[in-house]
């Protein structure tokens, strides 16, 4: 046997109910929320009179603006979380910049100490109290040349032995006869 | 006569090779420690290393005419290499390693040997060489070169060693 949907049938009102909330929202140049607003309003004065079209009217109406409202509830949910996001993340980056801060205060020191040593390193290398290689193994570098460049970058004279020192090595070397 | 034999240290090798004037200790007869081996040759296969990588390019040309001296100061380097234990490098391990080379020979037959270096290490250190062992700085060993024949000027040499560097 066939069954028969005995609910009432609005569908037909709901249509001319949402074409109706958008002619008053662009005759009253409003938005749709408040055309529907207005709607509803006017509905509710005008249920007693049990009017067929109003009671359909205002029961649409009503749903939607039930709709609405859990809709602004939604939004307000989210604005909520949102704003403790963003105090959250704030208090979050607040903390990070002052450890990036901290991290590059600690930096500049340890630079300062680096460059204290590294001077004291190439002095000593100047001075030939320490040999190229030596010095490219304690300043962690590849090979000697960039030792030379740190000197020169530095103007750090590199060490030599005396004009008169030379001298004297070249003519021991040649009174004994070597021959290379 | 068998040539002396001249050992050379780190720093007149890393000169002549950042000026691009190796060739000249070919004129003698090379010897170098394990150590300065280590220290400025083996390194050339490294990343960036500029003038130890002439060096190694040179060293693996004319191996056949370079007499690498091992030494106790070269077994220790290299097992503390071996063992990543960095912090057991000492300085001065290359001049140490010459100077175990050339002592150990004072109780042999004499016979002169040369030492080229660089740093003041050796000068301050020359009560512990022995007095067969003659020591020539970079420059002084140039200027006896030139002076015997084998290149046409010292001079022209060391101005060619980069920054100005005065050996």
């Amino acid at each position: 046997m066939e069954q028969r949907d005995l609910r009432p049938d609005y569908s037909a009102h709901q249509m001319a109910a949402q074409n109706y909330i958008q002619f008053i929202s662009k005759i009253k140049n409003i938005s749709l929320e408040d055309a529907n607003f207005l709607i509803v309003s006017e509905a509710s004065r005008l249920h007693r009179r049990s009017f067929g079209y109003t009671n359909a009217l205002f029961g649409y109406s009503s749903l939607y603006y039930s709709e609405n409202v859990h809709h602004q509830k939604d939004q307000k949910t989210l604005y909520k979380h949102l704003l403790a996001e963003i105090s959250f993340r704030e208090k979050q980056l607040d903390a990070d910049q002052n450890t990036l801060n901290h991290q590059k205060s600690t930096a500049e020191e340890i630079s300062k100490k680096l460059k204290i040593e590294e001077d004291f390193v190439l002095k000593s290398v100047s001075d030939g109290n320490l040999t190229l290689a030596d010095a490219a193994f304690e300043l962690d570098l590849p090979d000697a040349t960039h030792v030379f460049r740190l000197m020169a970058a530095r103007d750090i004279p590199l060490y030599s032995p005396s004009e008169k020192e030379i001298c004297e090595e070249v003519e021991n070397f040649l009174a004994k006869g070597i021959s290379f | 006569m068998t040539p002396p034999p001249c050992i050379f240290d780190s720093g007149p090798l890393i000169s002549l090779a950042l000026a691009g004037e190796l060739d000249v200790i070919l004129h003698t007869s090379i010897y170098i420690t394990d150590v300065v081996k280590m220290e400025v040759i083996d390194k050339g296969l490294a990343k960036n290393a500029i003038d130890a990588a002439t060096l190694h390019s040179f060293y693996t040309r004319y191996i056949d005419d370079i007499t690498v001296i091992n030494t106790l100061v070269g077994d220790e380097f290299s097992r503390s290499l071996a063992l990543g234990d960095t912090s057991r490098r000492r300085k001065n391990m290359g001049e140490e390693s010459i100077l175990e080379f050339v002592s150990g020979r004072r109780s042999k037959a004499p016979s002169p040997m040369i030492v080229v270096y660089e740093d003041r290490w050796f000068t301050t250190n020359k009560d512990k060489i022995p007095e067969h062992c003659s020591l020539l700085s970079t420059s002084a060993f140039l200027r006896i070169l030139e002076a015997q024949g084998k290149i046409p000027s010292a001079h022209a040499i060391e101005q060619k060693i980069p920054y100005g560097r005065n050996i």
